[in-house]
């Protein structure tokens, strides 16, 4: 043993000569220019000489003790270093694959292209952590940068949800049932959470007059037919009112920290469904007649509820409506369907004991809660946007003219 | 009705029970398929029946003269007094069973049903299977092709099994030939001479090309002929076989080499001039699939052993070189993993390669020229078995390790060739694998006294630290 120890001590010499060159140089412009200098009990100068190491290189600021000797570990500085600089000069294998059999497997299984993976260990060698690090990447990207890429990916996350469920320890008796979620519920929560815990809400809730509009309603039902209901009314008001706040139809960059305002207006419109929550687009809803909106809302809402929408019409568009109302809320707090930045929710179309020039009558009304994210529309911008939607609603024949 | 008119239905149809075949099916129908293997002769295949298994045995026993002559220099005084073949081939022939009836025992625990016969495609869904005069009609949902290979027959040496031999009936002789002919001087040959040598034949090995063991490091080569003359005598390089002739008996190979004709006389002409997966898929009605041969003998496949139709695999020599019964097992699991729907893929990047001389060789990965080629730096290690402790008690001294390394200390590749190289081989390819750097082999402590020291004192010596050398 002591002949190995003697003999590698020996070539770490050589091994580490031009290192500490450098580190004595290095060392020049601290406190000590040369072992001269250094403060060291002789019998530890005498081991430090036996073993090869400069005793500038040990830094410590105070006297050196055999304790210090003996950590200091010049052949693991040395070796690291010198296989960095191998290793940029020339790639060690080609078209290899710097991983184990079973990371390969791992890769494979989460459907990822190892050769796309980033190797974290010694010489670019691929880990199980870089794996599973890769996989949460394609995730976070996938929902926070490209929100119109499709949503095909929920059985990617299958993985992840697994395990966060897994870690849930719900006491099991006859009192509780377990029920597995569906892939829409588990892209849902998934969804809400990162909404809610990414984007600072602020929900303004704002009553609007709709009795002109159902007056107006009424008229136009008879002759378009009985599918016209307030949505597209609602849809055309905030399209007319995004047109002039137009962080509402934008979303935070938050890597480079800018708001991107987007120029077209795609709603997402939130159908109730068996199957949990689904969320089709309408696309140009600025470009669409009132009619249009509505054959294509309902035709959308149909398709929704038969799961026959397409990757393409569940693509995240620009804003969200989400009409609770109808099932029964007179207010609620909508959840930004993020990276959108704000959503309407629709309440409960009722009559109530409004004040009108003095006198207290019955009136045809709803309340609108918008939900925004504080980081990209503060609190008077959305205030305004409100007040110019209700103005839009309770002046139909202007909206219309407007259109 | 006649009988050709009987169906069977299954999931997944195996063609071929060797290596490749019967791992395939036992690891679908541990997935919960339903598994049927055609066999048109015995379970295992080449491999086990007439491969690699009773080859292995033979050479064990071909050892006992230099087991015996070391005993009486050592003071165990004892002497060979009775070589009888036939025993040797009865134990051989145990050993076989004994394996075939495991892999059979196996199969029937997880349920694969055995079909006897010849199988071909009717088309991609159905298989027709006849044996003898019956034939049955097979509806598969997948089907995996592992109908392996056979030896290639040279023209004018066309097998009689009488005369001129494969390696098959060579296994099988009932007794030691005086002179044997080898036509092929690969492995097969080489190991031929490995088994029949050291029972006193004499074996002369025509090889075509400039030297054997092509498909081994020239180095390899000369080394292992220094350590064993028999790989030195009788060998006759840039020679063409032509033809043969018969004389008292005995078989004469006529052979070109230079310009002058050889005559080189044993009582068999064993050709071993390697093998062919050809003949087998041709008789299995590819036609009517779709799936086509390539330029090389083989199937096309990708990484999950799918030939061009999409339920029809390919595993084992079938799919390509090397034709290894390692390869064929791993290719197995692959498939029949695949069947079950699960990602599983070929990927490996080593294949090792083992050869039965003695002593034995083992190579995996790259070899110092190929690394020369690759990196600007190489580091190569070496250690002679004549330092190892391990090899000196076993008076198996003749060998050595290297080690091939890139400038960055990554291990590369390993050549091994001495004692129980083989079995080294294990510990070198699972380091390629595991994409380690001498340093891991190095600080892995060894146990002592093994061979596998050998590899760690060689990945010492390609950066100068070995303390035994």
């Amino acid at each position: 043993m002591e002949l190995q120890t003697d003999e590698e001590q020996e070539e770490n010499n050589t091994e580490t000569e031009t290192e500490e060159v450098q580190e004595q140089e290095k060392s020049v412009s601290g406190s000590y220019s040369s072992s001269e200098d250094v403060l060291a009990l002789p019998k530890v100068r005498k081991r430090a000489e036996e073993a090869g190491i400069e005793l500038a290189s040990i830094k410590t600021g105070e006297r050196i003790t055999e304790e210090d000797l003996e950590e200091f570990n010049p052949e693991q500085d040395s070796e690291d270093k010198s296989e960095t600089s191998v290793e940029s000069k020339k790639d060690s294998g080609t078209g290899e694959i710097k991983a184990t059999p079973s990371v390969r497997k791992l890769a494979r299984r989460e459907g990822i292209d190892i050769s796309k993976v980033e190797g974290s260990g010694r010489g670019g060698k691929i880990t199980r952590q870089d794996i599973l690090e890769f996989e949460e990447e394609i995730e976070e990207s996938e929902t926070e940068k490209q929100p119109e890429k499709t949503r095909e990916k929920s059985q990617d996350t299958q993985y992840k949800n697994k395990e966060t469920r897994d870690d849930h320890s719900v006491q099991e008796d006859e009192h509780v049932e377990r029920i597995e979620m569906s892939g829409v519920k588990k892209k849902t929560a998934e969804k809400m959470s990162e909404s809610r815990f990414t984007a600072p809400h602020v929900t303004h809730v704002e009553k609007a007059d709709l009795t002109e509009l159902k007056e107006m309603r009424e008229r136009e039902k008879e002759e378009v037919g009985p599918h016209l209901t307030y949505l597209p009314f609602i849809m055309k008001a905030v399209a007319d009112t995004l047109q002039d706040y137009p962080k509402l139809n934008a979303e935070l960059d938050t890597e480079k920290d800018e708001i991107v305002l987007k120029k077209y207006y795609d709603f997402n419109i939130a159908v109730d469904t068996e199957n949990g929550l689904m969320i089709p687009k309408i696309e140009d809803v600025n470009d669409k007649s009132i009619v249009r909106l509505a054959s294509e809302v309902s035709e959308k809402a149909e398709k929704a509820k038969n799961r026959d929408l397409s990757p393409e019409e569940l693509e995240n568009g620009t804003f969200s409506i989400t009409n609770l109302g109808v099932i029964g809320a007179e207010e609620f707090t909508p959840i930004i369907n993020y990276p959108q930045t704000a959503i309407l929710g629709v309440g409960r179309i009722s009559e109530t004991a409004e004040v009108v020039e003095g006198e207290v009558q019955p009136r045809t009304t709803v309340k609108l809660s918008l939900s925004y994210d504080h980081r990209v529309v503060d609190g008077a911008t959305g205030a305004r946007f409100m007040n110019q939607v209700v103005e839009n609603l309770e002046n139909p024949e202007k909206l219309l003219l407007k259109l | 009705m006649v009988v050709g008119d009987i169906e069977t239905g299954t999931d997944i149809v195996v063609i071929g029970s060797g290596p490749g075949g019967y791992t395939a099916a036992i690891r679908a129908a541990q997935e919960g398929k339903d598994v049927l293997i055609v066999e048109k002769e015995d379970i295992g295949g080449t491999c086990l029946n007439r491969g690699c298994i009773p080859a292995k045995a033979l050479i064990h026993a071909s050892k006992f003269h230099d087991n015996i002559q070391h005993w009486n220099e050592i003071g165990i005084k004892a002497e060979c007094e009775h070589v009888n073949f036939n025993e040797i081939q009865e134990w051989k022939q145990e050993t076989v069973e004994k394996l075939n009836s495991g892999v059979k025992h196996i199969l029937d625990r997880e349920g694969v049903e055995i079909m006897n016969g010849e199988a071909r495609f009717v088309d991609d869904n159905t298989l027709r299977v006849e044996e003898d005069h019956n034939a049955e009609n097979v509806n598969f949902e997948k089907a995996i092709i592992a109908t392996g290979s056979q030896p290639i027959e040279i023209p004018g040496l066309e097998f009689d099994k009488e005369k001129i031999i494969s390696s098959r009936e060579l296994l099988n002789l009932e007794k030691v030939p005086d002179e044997l002919v080898v036509v092929g001087g690969g492995y097969i040959g080489m190991e031929a001479v490995t088994k029949l040598a050291k029972f006193g034949c004499t074996v002369k090995v025509v090889e075509a090309r400039d030297r054997v063991l092509n498909n081994f490091q020239e180095d390899i080569v000369s080394r292992l002929k220094e350590m064993t003359p028999e790989y030195g005598d009788e060998i006759y390089t840039s020679a063409m076989a032509q033809e043969v002739k018969y004389e008292d008996g005995k078989a004469i190979l006529v052979a070109e080499q230079g310009g002058e004709t050889l005559e080189l006389s044993g009582e068999y002409v064993l050709v071993a001039a390697g093998r062919t997966a050809e003949p087998a898929l041709n008789n299995l009605g590819l036609e009517n699939t779709g799936i086509e041969i390539n330029d090389d003998g083989f199937l096309d496949v990708d990484e999950q052993m799918r030939t061009s139709v999409e339920n029809i695999l390919a595993i084992g020599d079938v799919a390509g070189q090397p034709m290894l019964a390692h390869k064929a097992y791993r290719e197995g699991d692959v498939a029949g993993e695949v069947v079950a729907g699960k990602t599983s893929a070929f990927d490996n990047q080593y294949i090792p390669k083992a050869m039965y001389t003695d002593p034995e060789v083992g190579v995996a990965g790259m070899n110092p020229d190929e690394a020369e080629e690759e990196f600007d730096e190489v580091l190569i290690g070496e250690f002679p078995l004549e330092a190892s402790g391990r090899a000196m008690t076993t008076n198996k001294t003749n060998g050595f390790c290297r080690v091939i390394a890139s400038g960055d200390k990554k291990l590369q590749g390993v050549q091994i060739v001495g004692p129980r190289a083989s079995d080294t081989l294990a510990e070198a390819t699972l380091a390629l694998e595991l994409q380690a750097y001498l340093d891991d082999i190095i600080n892995t402590i060894h146990a002592h006294p093994t061979f596998p020291e050998a590899l760690q004192e060689a990945c010492k010596d390609a950066l100068n630290k070995s303390a035994h050398i």
